[in-house]
């Protein structure tokens, strides 16, 4: 059974005024326990809008979205439970930090959660080695870190609330290189020990293609597609009229099948290697 | 004297607080296309805001077309020279009409109506945006409005444009847009662009590329010869484009830097392998 089942989800924006908008149209998704998935679409193609239903800050005009098998808005009441079971995680979260020390703003969920001093003390313990901050950290204010360790606290104060689902908006927007890289791995093995579901937004993608078990494409607010990366970034030219693109090396092995080669397309740097790897051989004997 | 000079240029934001930048000295010419990269936290915007007075140099002197950066009295030609684009595209737009938003900067500078009329319908074509010069701005997507702030600046008839970050939070689509726009304000009308950016691919259109690290610049020199220090790069927290990585990894040594060029030089290994026998 799927972890979360979103059923013709339609949202609409102003409604009922000139400026009424249809964000995200008859939307169905089955998201399974222990997936990565990203989702990949333009700016305004409605990600975001869509995310924001999976937890119940959004109610849909038309649609369900299921928890577990259950509609998550079937009890009205319930719905700050199904908020500590499905983590959302905005953009640029470290905007939202604004406690005196990393260990009060992380205990920040937990304490809401009305948890005992001990679980919260626990819980923000495990999140804070999840997302790798050091321990000397806990004491010091958020505010004296660097972006990139501002976002991870932001992010353990979400980890430390123990969702089974973690929704990410373009978590690493903004960051150079070894950030992103951090911050991807730091994920993939965060869901790797705990065996729990992470659906991410992004526009690079590079980052997709290395992390993603599992790829959404959204464009003018329905799914456009969706299967393995090899199945998506196979599409190169629907991707391009979309407003996406491909991985780079991708584009390298397009070129070389149009000059009448016939490789098998790659879409990170390691399985290009692999692939060359006979060629490699030869010039290593040499 | 070039067009943008740093002497000796040093910056904290406070006294006890570690130094930003230290010492540097740079200079660019007019028409340059200077992309900056660096880590998070390495001073690129910083070094984009000493250019047009936004922040002042606590030592050293910045000069642009000979203007003193730090003088008061003349921040206002400072400013017309220098525009400056920002991250989040939804921060910078003030107006509810595409064109009276462009029309915002050559207002406020005292320009005659006429001259704005023709100066905005300029801009939004340079952009590729002149069709959209009626509708409101929120309903554009990022990349779009990133050229309507991109056209903003065009229409107070700047020499140097500053994108910082600018294509942080678009996607591909808008990302190829702006760069697109900004290639052809440099290659056509001759304005100087310095580029703040974390995308590796972008940095390899520019014609110089600076990196900054612990407070000064650690490589300069065209793109080839910047990502051809590979170990340089990855110790500052940087990343080499996908291509130039495959081609390390295969043991070639020639710097490549994007997708056609690394196609061509597999070729030849292919050829290569052929020839020997296998």
């Amino acid at each position: 059974m799927s972890i979360l089942e979103i059923e013709n989800l339609t949202h609409i924006y102003s409604k009922k005024t000139p400026f009424e908008h249809i964000a995200i149209k008859d939307i169905n998704l089955n998201i399974d326990k222990g997936e990565i998935v990203a989702i990949i679409g333009h700016t305004g193609s409605g990600k975001s809008t869509l995310i924001q239903h999976m937890n119940g800050l959004f109610k849909a005009d038309r649609g369900t979205v299921y928890y577990n098998g259950s509609d998550i808005w079937e009890n009205k009441k319930n719905i700050r439970n199904i908020r500590f079971k499905i983590g959302l995680c905005f953009q640029y979260p470290e905007y939202q930090l604004f406690e005196e020390t990393v260990y009060k703003d992380i205990a920040f969920g937990p304490k809401n959660m009305g948890l005992s001093e001990d679980e919260i003390k626990k819980r923000v313990f495990t999140a804070a080695k999840y997302m790798e901050i050091p321990k000397e950290y806990l004491n010091m204010s958020p505010f004296d870190l660097s972006g990139g360790e501002k976002r991870r606290v932001a992010m353990a104060g979400i980890l430390a609330v123990d969702p089974d689902i973690l929704v990410l908006d373009e978590p690493t927007a903004g960051l150079d290189p070894k950030g992103r890289a951090t911050l991807f791995s730091i994920i993939t093995n965060y869901q790797k020990q705990t065996g729990k579901t992470v659906i991410f937004v992004s526009h690079s993608m590079e980052d997709v293609a290395k992390v993603a078990q599992r790829v959404v494409v959204i464009a003018n607010g329905s799914i456009a597609m969706q299967g393995s990366v090899e199945e998506i970034f196979s599409k190169a030219d629907e991707l391009l009229e979309m407003g996406l693109s491909i991985p780079e090396i991708t584009k390298v092995f397009i070129k070389l099948n149009e000059n009448g080669h016939n490789f098998k397309l790659v879409y990170t740097v390691d399985d290009a290697l692999n692939q060359l790897r006979s060629i490699t051989e030869v010039r290593d004997n040499e | 004297m070039s067009f943008i000079e740093f002497k000796n240029v040093s910056f904290n934001y406070d006294e006890s607080e570690k130094i930003i930048l230290n010492n540097i000295s740079a200079s660019f010419e007019k028409g340059d296309f200077v992309a900056v990269l660096g880590h998070n936290g390495s001073g690129k915007s910083t070094f984009a805001k000493l250019i047009n007075g936004l922040l002042i140099a606590k030592s050293g002197c910045v000069t642009v077309d000979g203007i003193d950066a730090s003088d008061e009295n003349t921040r206002i030609d400072l400013l017309q020279r220098v525009g400056m684009v920002f991250q989040n595209p939804d921060n910078q737009i003030v107006a509810s009409i595409v064109e009276e938003d462009v029309a915002f900067g050559p207002e406020n500078l005292g320009v005659q109506p006429e001259e704005i009329r023709k100066r905005v319908d300029k801009a939004l074509k340079t952009v590729g945006m002149y069709e959209y010069r009626k509708k409101s701005p929120h309903n554009l997507s990022g990349g779009q409005k990133q050229r309507v702030a991109i056209a903003g600046i065009l229409a107070m008839n700047p020499q140097c444009i500053i994108m910082d970050e600018a294509t942080a939070m678009l996607d591909p689509k808008g990302r190829e847009e702006v760069m697109s726009s900004v290639k052809e304000l440099n290659e056509q009308l001759g304005i100087t662009i310095i580029y703040i950016t974390h995308f590796m691919e972008e940095a390899t259109l520019a014609k110089r590329v600076i990196v900054l690290d612990d407070g000064g610049i650690k490589l300069d020199g065209t793109p080839k010869s910047v990502f051809s220090h590979y170990d340089t790069i990855k110790e500052v927290g940087l990343d080499v484009p996908q291509p130039y990585e495959l081609m390390r990894k295969l043991g070639v040594n020639e710097c490549v830097l994007n997708a056609d060029e690394c196609a061509s030089i597999l070729e030849g290994l292919i050829e290569n392998n052929v020839d020997s026998g296998n």
